[in-house]
């Protein structure tokens, strides 16, 4: 299969899986499925997130990073590892509202050749909302909500206040997670200036619109590190990867709580699987105020 | 300036926020609710809240009358009703209309409930509103407590006396009512002191079942409320090393139903009565496993037998 046969391939079914059959512009189909072409249980859009606030506000993971920098065959992997496994870092997996996103995630990221990714995994303008519903070894139900926009839309913030304005997800994420691409980093002093300099106009521009506040919580995950395989790569990517994590704490204000180098495509890699792990926590509940305890508060004040 | 509180918390708990227009109208809505709160309601929606729910009467209740005043259907993420619910409760308490009596009530309906999470607080909604619900029973039981007055020339008076013409006293003055009622504390004061030194008192081997009769004492006999407004300290001064003493819920109420003749054991009328209930049938009420000190549960006891007595 040649590479342009593959992308045409995954084009066509695009549009297939889009009910847009005969559209060759993959930004043609976008537009054709958000006037009203849906899947059911496809991912959801940001103005529907208010749905899954039951009785609780769910964990909400942001997937925050350009255009191949592998989102989407991240949350994939996390999608196929709990899907397989009964239990998982001690959760199984019950259902999702978003079954179809998470396909499609895996579809495509089974479908790209190792070395070709000439097909972008989200396309522009499409639902970025993917739901995990998961229960506990004690037999506890939660939700983990992931934004995985597509790559382009972060770009997009780099020169527009209107795209940045309609972000709901950023400033309510629980955590957000930046995406680099190990390989891309590595490659050339030119692509790892690049990728800097793109943070730096997106989370200056998301900090100065409030969609990023001080203490924010992130953590900087290095994809395709199996790319990164020679010393003089691993070397490259040691002294960059240290660059890229003081200029996150530069821009964000605040250091990030881990910084990850996984392989997405390989489901034993002990670093994605620590990461996983994290996600699919339960969120912490709000601290217990004391004064809700009125009987201790009767003793105390009475000893 | 309220709704304002209103928005800031429901917005807090969602995604997307909503309007203020619409937090605006919902503050309205429930104003005019407020107006038909009883006690069963307050019930029902407490026990909701502590449970991070929302009362479907109360869902239903909101829904209705919202499309009754602006006349179109409401849709609210089910996390804004319990906020909502939290709300109904802290507008009764501050209402200018609902009666003093009706307001104790609700304030120490949701103090009896709060027995729910105990052990497990994290998590409550809106933690503030809840806590200025407690403080109106609070504020309201030092008012019943009046501080007392020396008594010692009423009874100087009154003891030579075969009847009140011969005190010279004038019923209607106040000084000599205050100096009564002074008296009256000390007589119950001194009614208790005797029957925890009484040996139907010492012989009671379960220091559990004596904090369940000393405090069935303390709210129907000695009025305790118009003594002290402080129960702790007295059930504390009587229980003493045993306060510390802990059980399991179970465990305790099992004592009690041993130890207890039918006749002692209340029956009680509020659905707030967590530990009256479970004493009297034995059911299950969700809270079998937790631990409880003599103390804490002479208390729990204590507030939810003072509620009972609103229904006497």
């Amino acid at each position: 299969m040649t590479e342009v046969m593959a992308g045409e391939q995954v084009d066509q079914i695009m549009n297939m899986m889009n009910g847009t059959q005969g559209t060759t512009n993959a930004s043609e189909a976008g537009s054709s499925k958000n006037s009203g072409q849906e899947f059911f249980c496809d991912a959801k859009s940001q103005s529907e997130l208010n749905e899954f606030v039951n009785r609780e506000k769910p964990k909400l993971v942001a997937l925050v990073g350009f255009a191949d920098y592998g989102k989407s065959t991240f949350i994939g992997s996390l999608y196929q590892q709990l899907i397989v496994n009964l239990n998982y870092g001690g959760y199984s997996f019950v259902d999702s509202d978003t079954y179809v996103g998470f396909e499609r995630r895996v579809f495509l990221r089974r479908i790209n050749d190792d070395n070709i990714s000439d097909t972008k995994r989200n396309i522009l303008g499409e639902n970025d909302i993917l739901v995990f519903n998961l229960r506990s070894v004690q037999g506890k139900l939660h939700q983990i909500i992931v934004s995985d926009k597509a790559g382009e839309t972060y770009s997009k913030y780099i020169s527009s206040d209107e795209e940045i304005k309609k972000d709901i997800v950023l400033q309510s994420a629980d955590l957000i997670l930046f995406f680099v691409d190990a390989e891309l980093d590595c490659k050339s002093l030119a692509e790892h200036n690049l990728i800097a300099e793109k943070y730096e106009s997106v989370l200056t521009r998301l900090k100065a619109k409030g969609k990023i506040n001080e203490g924010t919580t992130y953590d900087v995950v290095f994809t395709k590190a199996d790319k990164v395989n020679t010393d003089e790569r691993k070397k490259k990517l040691a002294e960059r990867r240290a660059k890229i994590e003081q200029l996150f704490v530069e821009l964000t204000g605040t250091e990030a709580e881990g910084v990850y180098e996984v392989n997405s495509r390989d489901l034993n890699n002990e670093s994605l699987n620590e990461l996983f792990a994290k996600i699919i926590s339960p969120k912490q509940p709000t601290e217990a105020v004391k004064e809700l305890d009125w009987v201790k508060m009767e003793i105390e004040k009475n000893q | 300036m309220e709704s304002k509180e209103l928005t800031r918390a429901i917005n807090a708990h969602l995604f997307v926020p909503i309007e203020e227009t619409l937090v605006e109208q919902l503050h309205e809505v429930i104003i005019l609710l407020t107006a038909d709160v009883d006690t069963s309601m307050i019930e029902k929606y407490a026990r909701a809240f502590f449970k991070n729910e929302a009362d479907w009467s109360f869902i239903r209740k909101i829904d209705q009358k919202y499309e009754e005043q602006y006349g179109k259907a409401l849709s609210l993420p089910g996390i804004a009703y319990i906020v909502l619910e939290v709300y109904f409760v802290k507008q009764c308490i501050l209402s200018d209309t609902i009666d003093i009596g009706l307001k104790l009530q609700i304030s120490y309906i949701v103090k009896n409930l709060a027995i729910l999470r105990k052990g497990n607080w994290e998590g409550v909604m809106c933690p503030d509103w809840i806590i200025k619900i407690y403080q109106y029973s609070d504020i309201h039981a030092c008012k019943l407590a009046n501080s007392s007055v020396s008594y010692s020339q009423i009874i100087k008076t009154v003891l030579p006396c075969s009847n009140w013409t011969q005190t010279g006293l004038d019923i209607n003055n106040q000084e000599i009512f205050n100096q009564l009622r002074s008296l009256s504390v000390a007589g119950m004061r001194g009614r208790m002191n005797v029957y925890v030194e009484s040996n139907a008192f010492k012989d009671l081997n379960n220091p559990f079942v004596q904090v369940y009769i000393l405090v069935v004492k303390m709210v129907k006999e000695w009025n305790w409320k118009y003594i002290s407004s402080n129960p702790v300290e007295k059930i504390r001064s009587v229980m003493s090393d045993d306060c510390k003493k802990r059980k399991k819920l179970s465990n305790i109420v099992d004592a009690i139903r041993e130890d207890l003749k039918d006749s002692d054991i209340i029956e009680p009328t509020m659905k707030s009565s967590v530990l009256l209930k479970k004493i009297h049938d034995n059911g299950y009420c969700g809270i079998d496993e937790r631990m409880f000190s003599v103390l804490e549960f002479g208390i729990y006891l204590y507030y939810e037998l003072l509620l009972e007595t609103y229904n006497d």
